[in-house]
C-alpha cells in the first residue's frame, strides 16, 4: 500500500479545517466579544499537521494509484476531519471524547443529532462551527478540495465517484470537475438565498446564517435546543420547507433547471417519485394527526408536511416534538428516514433513485416466479440496468439491511435498557444521516448525551458508514484490505 | 430491357429468373469464382466474374446501355458502393438493397440523395410489409411505406361525449400537418369537406406525424382500448421490421425468440414488447404464453421448417389467426398446398415481396391505385400520382390548382423529402403525390396532374 497519495488529501483537510476554525473564533471575538485564546490549540493543532504532511509529500512520483488508496483516503479523511473537527468541543466545553467526537461526525456527515444541552448558552463561535461543518460535509469537503487543489486526475475521479451518491459510471474528468464547479456554485446560491430569505423573516443574522448553512447541507444542526419550534412562525417554515428540498434534489438536475432542461426534471423518475413520496406521505400524516393530536386541519397538515420534508429530505429539523406522535406516522417516518432524498445531493438515506430501481427489479423478478420464459430488460430513465448493476444494488441494499441489524444488537448490548423503536430509530437515524431518533429518549427534544460513549461512538461510525455509502468505510475492515500480495 | 444484377445470393438468383421469365437481359456481376462459373454454366444470363466496386470489372458492362442496375449483394457497403460508381458510369437507374440497420438510419440521414442512389430496397422490409399490411388496414400501411414512415395513419372512433362531436371540421381547427383523409359513417366511406358536421361513431382516418396525431388525439379525447394481441416466432430481422410497422401501441407485441441474446437484444431495443425465451415450436410454451388470446401468430424465423411447425403448435394453442413466412425459393410450390392443407390464413414469400418491391421500381406505373374504400362511383379511392415534367401545374401551388371535386391531397413526396402539403407547397415534374378522391373524379385527377402542355 502506497501512502504518498495519503499525504496532500489530509493536508489539505487539515488546512481547511485550521482556517475554519480560525473564522468562527474570529467572528466570534468579533461580534461576541467571545475569548480568541481557547481557539487557539485547536486552530494550530490542524495548522502543524497539515504543513508536517504538506513537506512529508516529498517530490511526487506519478504513480498508478490503486483502488485500495483511494477507498483508504476517503476513509481516513473523514475519520481525521471527524477527530480534529472534535477538538473546539474538548477545549471548549471540556467534553468527553466521545461527546466532542459525535457531535463532531454528527456536523461533519450532516446528521445533526446532538450530544449537547442548552445550545443557547454555548459560544457562538462554536455554534458557528456546528453549522459550517454540516455546511463543508454537505460539500463533501475532500473530493472539493482535493478536485481544485490536487494533481492526479484519476485519483480526483474516482475519489468523486466514491464520496458523491452519482449513480453515473462513465464520468469524464473534464466532466466532473465541471459538475463539480456548477453543484459548488448552486449550493452557495442556495445558501445565500436562505439565509437572506431567513434574515428577511425576523431571524436575526447569525441564526439566519447557522440555519442556511444547516438546512441547504440538509444537516439539521439548529442554534437552539427547541429547533425550529423555537420561533414558531410560518414563514420561516415554509422557506426551511423549499431550501431543505432544493437541497436534497440532485445538484445536476438543478444545474438543468437553471440552465435549459427544466422539463427534464419533471421526467426524471427519482424526482417525480421523491415529491410523490413527499406529498403521499404528508397527506397520510395530515390524516393520522387531524384531530386525534392536532384540533384544527390547517395546523396538523403545517406540521406533518415540516417533519415529514424535514425526515425525507434527511435534515431534522423539528417544528414540533414528533417523537409524541401516534405510532402509524412514527413508522412511517421511521420508512422515510431509511428512504432518503435524492442522488447527488446532500440528502442522506438509501436513496429514492435505488429505491426506484429496487422496486422495478422486483417487479421483475416477480413476474419470472409465474413466467419463467419472459426476457425484460431494467431501464431507468433511458439508462440500462444490466444483471451486474442490478446484483450491485440488492447486495447493497442487504449490506444495509445488515448493518442495521447487526448495529441494533450492538446498541442493544450497550445499552440493555432501550427499548427497541428507540434503538432501530437511533440507527436508521444515525445511518441515513437524519439526527434526532423517533422516542422521547432521543426524539426532538432530547440529545443522545444520556447513550454511553461506546454508544456514541457506535452512533458516530455508523454515520460514517451512511455518509460514505457503507461501502468506503467497510471495505477498511476487512483483513485482506491490507495484505500487501494475497 | 436490359439489367445488371450485382451478387448472385438467393436475393440475386431470384430476380435473375423472374426478369429472364419476362424476357429481358440479364447480366450478373459475381465475385466468387466457383458460384460465376456454375452459373454461367446453367443460366442463360451473361455471367461477371469480379468485384463490382472496382471500376475495372463494371467497365466491362456497357452500363449507359443498362435501364438498371441492381446491387443486391449481403454487404451494404458493396451494394452502395457499386451503386454509385454505376452512377458516376451512366448507369440510367440504381437499385441498391440495404439491410436493416441501414434501412433503420436511412431515417436520419439521407444516403440516397448523399451517394446519389435511385433506390433502396430493404428486402426484409418488404417481406414485413406484407405481413404489416395483413395485420393492418393495408391502406394505411402502404401510405406509411410510401412515405418511409414519416406520415402516419390513424383512426379514431368519435365518442358521444368528444369535443369534436357536432362541429364541421373546419371548426377543429386542426394543424396544418395533419389531414382527414376520409371519414367512415355506418358502412360508407367519404372524403370530408370544411363544412362536413362530425357525428358520434364517425370513424376519421387521419394522416400526419406522430407527434402531432398524439397531441390531436387528446384533443379529440379519444381513447382508444381495444388491442389487438399479435405473437411474433423469432426475433429475425423481419420481426425487427415488423415491430417498427407495429408501433402503434394499441398492438400488444409478444416475441418469442431462441437465442437469450438475441432476446436481450430486443427488449433492449423495445422495451414495451414481452421478450419471451424459448421455442415457438414448443406447444406447453405457447399454452403458457396464453397464445389463444392471440389475434395473430406470425411465424417469420429464417427456419422454414420451424416457421411450419410453430404454426402448426400455435394452431392447436388456440392462435385465431395463423401467418406463414416462407424463406426458401424451393417451397414456392407447395406454399398453396400449405396453406389449404394446414388452413394457415396468410403466407408470405420472400420471393414474391421481393419481385413486388422490384417491380413498382423498375417498371413505375404513372398511376397506381393504393386501396379502394368501396364499391359505389362515391366511394373514395386512394391513387398515388407520379407527376411528370412539363405538366400544366408544374410550378403551381396546391392552392392555384382546380383540383376536381372530392379531392384530397394527402402525402407528397419531393425526391427524397415526404410530408403533408401545405396550400402553399409547389408541385413540379418529378414530385409523387398521394390523394383520396372519389372514384368518379379519379380520371379527372389523374388528368390534371400527368396530362403534359401542348405546344
Amino acid at each position: 500500500m502506497k501512502v504518498m497519495p495519503l499525504v496532500i488529501p489530509l493536508a489539505i483537510n487539515f488546512l481547511l479545517l485550521s482556517l475554519c476554525f480560525w473564522v468562527c473564533a474570529y467572528l466570534g471575538f468579533f461580534c461576541y466579544k467571545e475569548p480568541l485564546l481557547p481557539w487557539i490549540p485547536a486552530i494550530t493543532i490542524p495548522l502543524l499537521l497539515s504543513l508536517i504532511f504538506y513537506f512529508c509529500k516529498g517530490k511526487q512520483k506519478k504513480l498508478y494509484i490503486s483502488q485500495r488508496e483511494i477507498l483508504l483516503t476517503t476513509g481516513l479523511s473523514w475519520l481525521s476531519a471527524g477527530i480534529i473537527g472534535s477538538l473546539p468541543y474538548w477545549i471548549l466545553l471540556h467534553c468527553k471524547f466521545s461527546v466532542g467526537l459525535f457531535e463532531s461526525i454528527s456536523g461533519l456527515t450532516t446528521t445533526g443529532a446532538t450530544a449537547l444541552l442548552n445550545l443557547e448558552c454555548l459560544p457562538k463561535g462554536l455554534l458557528l462551527w456546528r453549522s459550517v461543518s454540516q455546511w463543508l460535509g454537505g460539500l463533501g469537503f475532500v473530493v472539493f478540495f482535493v478536485t481544485f487543489l490536487g494533481t492526479h486526475g484519476n485519483f480526483q475521479k474516482q475519489l468523486y465517484l466514491q464520496e458523491s451518491t452519482s449513480v453515473e459510471e462513465s464520468v469524464s474528468l473534464f466532466r466532473m470537475r465541471k459538475n463539480i464547479s456548477y453543484s459548488l456554485l448552486i449550493y452557495i446560491c442556495l445558501t445565500i438565498m436562505c439565509a437572506l430569505s431567513l434574515f428577511h423573516c425576523n431571524m436575526s443574522l447569525f441564526d439566519a446564517i447557522c440555519h442556511a448553512l444547516t438546512t441547504v447541507s440538509t444537516g439539521g444542526f439548529s442554534t437552539y435546543s427547541a429547533g425550529i419550534h423555537h420561533f414558531n412562525s410560518l414563514k420561516i417554515e415554509r422557506i426551511l420547507i423549499i431550501f431543505m428540498l432544493l437541497g436534497s434534489i440532485n445538484f445536476v438536475f438543478l444545474i438543468q433547471i437553471f440552465t435549459r432542461h427544466g422539463p427534464r426534471l419533471v421526467k426524471n423518475s427519482e424526482f417525480r417519485t421523491y415529491i410523490a413520496i413527499i406529498l403521499v406521505v404528508t397527506l397520510v400524516c395530515t390524516r393520522v394527526l387531524y384531530p386525534k393530536v392536532y384540533p384544527s386541519l390547517p395546523e396538523a397538515g403545517r406540521h406533518a408536511l415540516f417533519q415529514v420534508v424535514s425526515i425525507g429530505t434527511t435534515t431534522g429539523f423539528h417544528s414540533v416534538n414528533f417523537a409524541d406522535w401516534p405510532n402509524i406516522a412514527v413508522l412511517i417516518l421511521l420508512l422515510l428516514m431509511f428512504i432518503g432524498g435524492c442522488t447527488g445531493s446532500t440528502a442522506g438515506g438509501f436513496k429514492v433513485f435505488r429505491m426506484v430501481a429496487l422496486c422495478k427489479i422486483l417487479l421483475a423478478h416477480l413476474e419470472k416466479i409465474f413466467r419463467s420464459n419472459i426476457v425484460r430488460i431494467l431501464k431507468i430513465d433511458g439508462v440500462l440496468w444490466n444483471e451486474r448493476k442490478q446484483l450491485d444494488l440488492l447486495y447493497f441494499f442487504a449490506l444495509n439491511l445488515l448493518v442495521i441489524f447487526i448495529s441494533v444488537i450492538f446498541l442493544q448490548i450497550l445499552i440493555p435498557s432501550i427499548d427497541f423503536l428507540t434503538n432501530v430509530s437511533a440507527i436508521v437515524a444515525s445511518l441515513s444521516n437524519i439526527g434526532p431518533g423517533l422516542t422521547s429518549l432521543i426524539g426532538p427534544n432530547a440529545t443522545f448525551l444520556s447513550f454511553p460513549s461506546s454508544a456514541k461512538i457506535l452512533l458516530s461510525a455508523l454515520m460514517l458508514l451512511g455518509r460514505l455509502e457503507i461501502y468506503a468505510i467497510l471495505v477498511l475492515l476487512t483483513p485482506r484490505f491490507w495484505k500487501r500480495f494475497d | 430491357m436490359r439489367f445488371v444484377i450485382i451478387g448472385a445470393g438467393e436475393a440475386g438468383l431470384c430476380l435473375c429468373k423472374h426478369l429472364l421469365q419476362s424476357n429481358h437481359e440479364v447480366v450478373i456481376v459475381e465475385k466468387n469464382v466457383q458460384l460465376a462459373k456454375f452459373l454461367g454454366e446453367n443460366m442463360v444470363a451473361r455471367i461477371i466474374t469480379g468485384d463490382a466496386t472496382l471500376f475495372s470489372t463494371l467497365q466491362q458492362i456497357n452500363l449507359p446501355q443498362t435501364d438498371a442496375i441492381l446491387a443486391m449483394t449481403q454487404d451494404d457497403a458493396v451494394n452502395i458502393l457499386s451503386c454509385t460508381l454505376a452512377k458516376t458510369l451512366g448507369s440510367k437507374k440504381t437499385v441498391c438493397r440495404i439491410h436493416h440497420d441501414l434501412h433503420n438510419n436511412t431515417q436520419t440521414f439521407n444516403y440516397q440523395a448523399h451517394f446519389s442512389i435511385d433506390h433502396l430496397i430493404d428486402t426484409q422490409h418488404a417481406c414485413a410489409f406484407e405481413i404489416a399490411k395483413y395485420i393492418r388496414d393495408p391502406h394505411r400501411v402502404a401510405i406509411e411505406q410510401f412515405s418511409r414512415g414519416k406520415i402516419e395513419i390513424q383512426t379514431l372512433e368519435l365518442k358521444e361525449k368528444s369535443p369534436w362531436t357536432g362541429k364541421t371540421i373546419l371548426q377543429l381547427s386542426i394543424d396544418n400537418s395533419i389531414r382527414i383523409g376520409f371519414i367512415k359513417r355506418g358502412q360508407q366511406h367519404f372524403i370530408p369537406t370544411k363544412d362536413t358536421v362530425l357525428q358520434a361513431h364517425d370513424l376519421l382516418t387521419l394522416a400526419g406525424d406522430n407527434m402531432h396525431l398524439s397531441q390531436l388525439r387528446t384533443q379529440a379525447c379519444i381513447k382508444q382500448n381495444i388491442f389487438t394481441y399479435i405473437t411474433l416466432f423469432s426475433a429475425s430481422k423481419i420481426t425487427v421490421s415488423l415491430l417498427q410497422l407495429l408501433h402503434n401501441p394499441y398492438y400488444k407485441v409478444k416475441v418469442i425468440e431462441e437465442d437469450i441474446a438475441l432476446c436481450y437484444q430486443l427488449a433492449e431495443m423495445y422495451p414495451n414488447v414481452s421478450v419471451i425465451h424459448g421455442s415457438a415450436t414448443q406447444l406447453s410454451l405457447l399454452q403458457e404464453e396464453q397464445i389463444y388470446a392471440s389475434s395473430y401468430f406470425v411465424a417469420c424465423s429464417s427456419n422454414d421448417e420451424k416457421n411450419i411447425i410453430a404454426c402448426l403448435q400455435a394452431q392447436k394453442a388456440g392462435s385465431k389467426k395463423i401467418l406463414l413466412w416462407v424463406n426458401k425459393e424451393d417451397y414456392d410450390a407447395v406454399c398453396d398446398t400449405l396453406k389449404d392443407t394446414l388452413h394457415f390464413n396468410h403466407l408470405v414469400l420472400t420471393k414474391s415481396c421481393i419481385i413486388k418491391d422490384l417491380e413498382s421500381i423498375l417498371f413505375p406505373q404513372e398511376v397506381s391505385i393504393l386501396g379502394v374504400l368501396g364499391n359505389d362511383e362515391s366511394a373514395p379511392e386512394l391513387v398515388e400520382i407520379h407527376i411528370p415534367s412539363g405538366t400544366a401545374i408544374e410550378g403551381r401551388t396546391v392552392d392555384n390548382i382546380p383540383w376536381p371535386e372530392h379531392t384530397l391531397l394527402l402525402v407528397l413526396k419531393h425526391r427524397f423529402h415526404t410530408k403533408v402539403p401545405g396550400a402553399k407547397d409547389c408541385l413540379i415534374g418529378g414530385d409523387c403525390v398521394v390523394a383520396v378522391v372519389q372514384k368518379k373524379h379519379r380520371d379527372a385527377l389523374i388528368c390534371l396532374l400527368t396530362q403534359t402542355m401542348s405546344l
